[in-house]
């Protein structure tokens, strides 16, 4: 500061050399004067108007304000974003991970097989839960232009599936539905409302047809329906 | 000190000095708000997008592993010999079934062609097995030879308005009706050329399956090549019923159920 007021001097004496010795001598002696006041009052003299260390930068400061809210307004929606679409893929692969163990090479000789494959997909600490059901492609719920296999999901549960699952009897001649749930330890019960996919495969199952008496094992093509959901 | 010489120090250095550093600053944020922006900007397009390519990946895996199953399927099921579904099996008639890829092999060891049930039988097959799209998707089937230029079997299903209710073009409208075409055009390229560049993305799967004929009792038979096309229903011109049975490139006749 210093310097400067130094420099600033001497700059005005260099312009004022035309001026007489006397005139000279005031004009030092008044800039030293000023000098020796913004020196040591500075603070009294650019104080005029002053605010205070925000007020005075109100306008400066109310485009920052306004960007950093914009920044992390944007920051949050777009880690949510990033989050939820992450969660979303999460969920597709876990389905198609299942899906894979449970259609195998696409054939199901017995409802045996399917509930042990059902056994097989359901691993401790699963992070999703999920319900698997076999149609016939020849069930009359095909028929109905508004079938909808999520309202059967939704009213089914792994003592009551629905009716409108394909079932066989099973090895001690007792009738099961082809019908797998899991639902992970405090996991939710499955809604229409909450978020879930759905994927559809279709499957050969040996099913048996009673023919002039006489019980016959012909494999039919079934679609099996699977929902997954958090 | 003169009047002109204080004038000339207030104009150059102190009224400037003081005036500037408020402007300063606001471009200084002016400066800030615009970077911020820009960062804004791509973030909000990078939550957009993210995720789309993956989820597109996903769907085109499962379209294939779809369309690779319906095949598997369709090798392993049993059909009555007339061609229509165990499901309409009278049960106090014998039993006439068989499986469906034994008719195939049959009918090319016998005919070198197919027959008229075995073709009802496919297309039965693949109306059950592709029934959760049956509304929006159309497909095709066929049996080619490696090394020949001509299809074996080729089985067109395509969806058709028949009335004035059309606006749904994928089928949900009553006048939208499923067909089935059993096709022999000259030209083994016929969909690549005239068919898939019209409807848009078509999920495949490609199988391998030996036909014997039974005049060559000791060859080990023919690879041919087993393929099942799905695309989304689209109104193509080609695909009309018109153009399918009288266009030589196609030279296709309606399947009768009845």
């Amino acid at each position: 500061m210093y310097f400067v007021w130094m420099k600033k001097i001497l700059n005005f004496e260099f312009f004022n050399s035309k001026l007489s010795a006397l005139d000279r001598f005031n004009s030092k002696l008044f800039f030293l004067n000023k000098f020796s006041s913004k020196l040591f009052a500075l603070k009294r003299f650019s104080s005029k108007g002053f605010i205070g260390a925000i007020g005075d930068d109100l306008p400066s400061l109310i485009p920052i304000v306004v960007s950093l809210l914009l920044f992390f307004s944007i920051f949050a929606i777009t880690l949510n974003s990033y989050n939820s679409k992450n969660l979303e893929i999460r969920q597709e692969l876990s389905l198609l991970s299942i899906s894979r163990g449970m259609k195998g090479e696409s054939i199901l000789l017995s409802v045996d097989q399917f509930l042990d494959r059902c056994e097989s997909v359901k691993l401790k600490k699963y992070e999703y839960n999920f319900m698997i059901a076999v149609y016939s492609s020849e069930s009359d719920v095909f028929l109905d232009p508004n079938f909808d296999p999520i309202v059967d999901f939704q009213n089914s549960s792994l003592d009551d599936p629905s009716e409108n699952f394909l079932t066989k009897k099973d090895f001690e001649d007792e009738e099961q539905s082809f019908f797998c749930y899991y639902k992970k330890v405090g996991g939710t019960e499955f809604s229409r409302k909450i978020n879930y996919i759905t994927r559809a495969y279709p499957l050969a199952v040996q099913i048996t047809q009673k023919i002039n008496g006489e019980d016959y094992e012909l494999i039919s093509p079934s679609i099996m329906y699977m929902v997954v959901w958090r | 000190m003169n009047k002109k010489g204080q004038e000339f120090f207030s104009k150059k250095f102190i009224k400037k000095d003081l005036n500037c550093r408020g402007q300063a600053a606001l471009m200084d944020s002016i400066f800030f708000l615009t970077i911020v922006a820009t960062i804004c900007t791509s973030l909000f397009f990078f939550a957009i997008n993210y995720g789309l390519q993956t989820s597109a990946q996903i769907d085109s895996f499962y379209s294939s592993d779809f369309a690779a199953d319906s095949l598997k399927v369709i090798s392993y099921i049993n059909v009555l010999r007339d061609g229509k579904s165990i499901s309409e099996l009278d049960p106090l008639e014998p039993v006439q079934s068989d499986y469906l890829l034994a008719l195939i092999k049959e009918d090319y060891a016998d005919k070198k062609k197919m027959s008229e049930e075995t073709t009802k039988a496919i297309a039965n097959t693949l109306g059950a097995v592709l029934k959760p799209f049956d509304n929006s998707i159309d497909y095709s089937f066929f049996i080619t030879s490696e090394s020949e230029n001509d299809f074996l079997f080729l089985l067109l299903a395509t969806h058709e308005c028949e009335g004035t209710d059309c606006l749904s073009a994928t089928g949900n409208s009553k006048d939208v009706k499923r067909k089935y075409f059993y096709c022999t055009p000259i030209d083994n390229t016929v969909l690549e050329k005239l068919v898939f560049p019209r409807v848009g993305q078509v999920d495949s799967a490609h199988g391998k399956v030996t036909l014997s004929d039974s005049a060559e009792r000791d060859s080990p038979g023919r690879p041919f090549v087993i393929a099942l096309n799905v695309w989304i229903t689209k109104s193509v011109p080609e695909l009309s019923t018109q153009n399918l049975e009288t266009s030589p490139d196609f030279n296709c006749s309606e399947i009768d159920f009845s």
